[in-house]
């Protein structure tokens, strides 16, 4: 009897819901290969009027049931089918997930997020203990079921939880300043023969070459903007900008310590 | 990049695109509306013709201003004349006072110096099937060839061709359909004064370059930037950091998770690999001598 139990193939119970995750209509979306792009390379045909803000999706947006691309749908699509009286007569119906308007609390983000989503996937979340949770699991079939909605409220959260580890300062030396404060080492060395350690970072070196650059471009009769000061340091190294503060006599003992 | 949109969309080119070819019954009736609104004066005696069907040069024309043709339809029926001007937008020809011609009332605003009557005689314009062209060829009664006559021939062919001085341009040799040898020769046309800015053909005609390769160009290459259009739409220019933004996302930041499983690969990855030293031979060596002599004392 045992021996029968275990090799009987019936069917079998399981509170996993697959009625309409169509993992086929997600994974079957042609998303055309991004050439590479390089400064300096000739100018593509078109180029978009916006930045790109969110990273490309690798599923792009869905072919089928557009309004899916807008909310927490956890791949689930419209279904087809008939409705069969007691005749045997059959009537075209459609199945919609079964759809919730929500207003969900992110943790990372700190504010409350409207959102359109199944009631599946609302289980979901709270089984995985808050939205964050739900939106940063690795898991393949996760990237798959957030859509391009999710995936950009991934990236917003994502982002902002970097900034907040201070990942990028982790290896970085310390100093105490003559506040007594202690402050991240940003650069150690020497420019033009001033031994000189940074504390400030470079975007904020950036900042304070600013004015003086708009200055000295409007003695030579140009007119400088932020987009075509930052276009004209594109790539330049912390020692570079050093130089160039020292060479237009910025103090540079005050970012020192 | 056009400034309609034209590369991206379609949108009202169904109706650009019947402007430019519109259909014939179209045009017909547009010119039938359009000879409605002219005075009969203004009026031309044959259709106007689309660009692609009105004559281009003497091959097509056959007779040149200057030429005497023969009238064979309308009410001049056998007159010889000369023909004065081509009509070009109709292909028509205009002859001179022995050509047919038609009286209208002129309004006073049109009309010349000296006209004293509203009714003015104006040439008809006559169609290339009207005409015949009237040449003087040797009288072949006339053995030793002195006397001329007039003939009127049929047809025209052209063979070969000559650069004409006066003409400026190359022209076919018109000769008698049937008789290739028998050239007619092109009338002189009038001559035309040279303006200040005109060069002198023979100073125009002068070779004063020679191509010594055919393997390079002959314009240096920093000379390209001036000869070539600045302003062209395939002069895109090079990528800058603001386009770089607009054209590439931004990476998605790895998880907690991701970076602990990429940092454990590398610690796996990292570790040394086991080396089979002379030692760890030895002992093996030693274990598998000590299990054959145990299997043998068995």
């Amino acid at each position: 009897m045992n021996l029968f139990n275990t090799l009987k193939t019936g069917r079998h119970f399981s509170s996993l819901s697959f009625v309409s995750k169509e993992w086929k209509l997600i994974e079957t979306r042609r998303v055309a290969a991004k050439p590479t792009y390089k400064v300096g390379d000739p100018k593509p045909a078109h180029i978009p009027e916006r930045y790109k803000k969110v990273p490309d999706y690798k599923y792009g947006d869905p072919t089928v049931f557009k309004q899916s691309a807008k909310g927490l749908y956890g791949g689930a699509f419209i279904r087809f089918g008939n409705s069969i009286s007691e005749s045997k007569h059959k009537t075209r119906r459609t199945w919609m997930p079964n759809i919730v308007k929500k207003s969900l609390w992110s943790e990372t983000l700190n504010k409350k997020i409207p959102l359109k989503l199944t009631a599946s996937v609302l289980r979901t979340i709270s089984k995985e203990g808050g939205l964050d949770n739900y939106l940063i699991k690795d898991k393949s079939a996760r990237i798959k079921e957030l859509g391009p909605a999710g995936w950009k409220l991934r990236y917003e959260v994502l982002k902002l939880k970097e900034q907040r580890s201070k990942e990028h300062l982790k290896n970085l030396e310390t100093a105490t300043n003559s506040e007594g404060k202690e402050v991240y080492i940003f650069y150690n060395g020497t420019i033009n023969g001033k031994a000189l350690r940074i504390t400030k970072s470079k975007n904020s070196l950036l900042n304070l070459l600013y004015p003086l650059e708009k200055i000295e471009q409007k003695a030579d009769g140009h007119v400088l903007t932020r987009r075509l000061y930052s276009d004209m340091y594109y790539g330049a190294s912390i020692e570079d900008v050093l130089s160039k503060l020292d060479q237009y006599n910025f103090d540079l003992s005050t970012v020192s310590v | 990049m056009s400034i309609n949109f034209k590369h991206i969309s379609k949108a009202g080119a169904r109706i650009m695109e019947r402007l430019a070819n519109p259909p014939k019954g179209i045009v017909r009736h547009q010119a039938k509306e359009q000879a409605k609104a002219l005075p009969e004066f203004l009026q031309p005696d044959l259709p106007i013709l689309p660009r692609e069907q009105r004559f281009r040069g003497p091959r097509d024309w056959r007779f040149m201003p200057g030429d005497r043709v023969v009238v064979l339809h309308g009410e001049a029926k056998g007159n010889i004349a000369r023909v004065t001007k081509h009509d070009t937008a109709t292909n028509g020809f205009i002859l001179d006072e022995f050509g047919p011609t038609k009286t209208v009332a002129v309004p006073k605003d049109f009309w010349t110096e000296g006209q004293t009557t509203h009714m003015v005689n104006l040439p008809v314009l006559l169609r290339q099937r009207d005409l015949r062209l009237v040449a003087e060829v040797e009288d072949p009664a006339d053995p030793t060839g002195a006397t001329t006559k007039t003939v009127a021939v049929a047809n025209i062919v052209y063979k070969g061709q000559y650069y004409d001085e006066d003409y400026k341009r190359m022209m076919p040799y018109r000769c008698v359909f049937g008789q290739p040898d028998l050239i007619i020769p092109w009338p002189r046309p009038e001559p035309v004064e040279d303006g200040p800015l005109a060069t002198d053909s023979e100073v125009a005609r002068e070779q004063t370059f020679w191509v010594d390769s055919i393997a390079r160009g002959s314009i240096p290459q920093q000379a390209f930037v001036t000869i070539r259009n600045p302003h062209s739409k395939h002069r895109r220019g090079t990528i800058t950091p603001a386009d770089l933004r607009k054209l590439v996302a931004p990476d998605m930041p790895l998880t907690e998770t991701k970076k602990a499983y990429l940092e454990e690969q590398k610690m796996l990855h990292s570790r040394p690999k086991p080396v089979l030293t002379d030692a760890d031979k030895q002992m093996i060596g030693d274990r598998v001598r000590q299990f054959m002599e145990a299997g043998e004392r068995k």
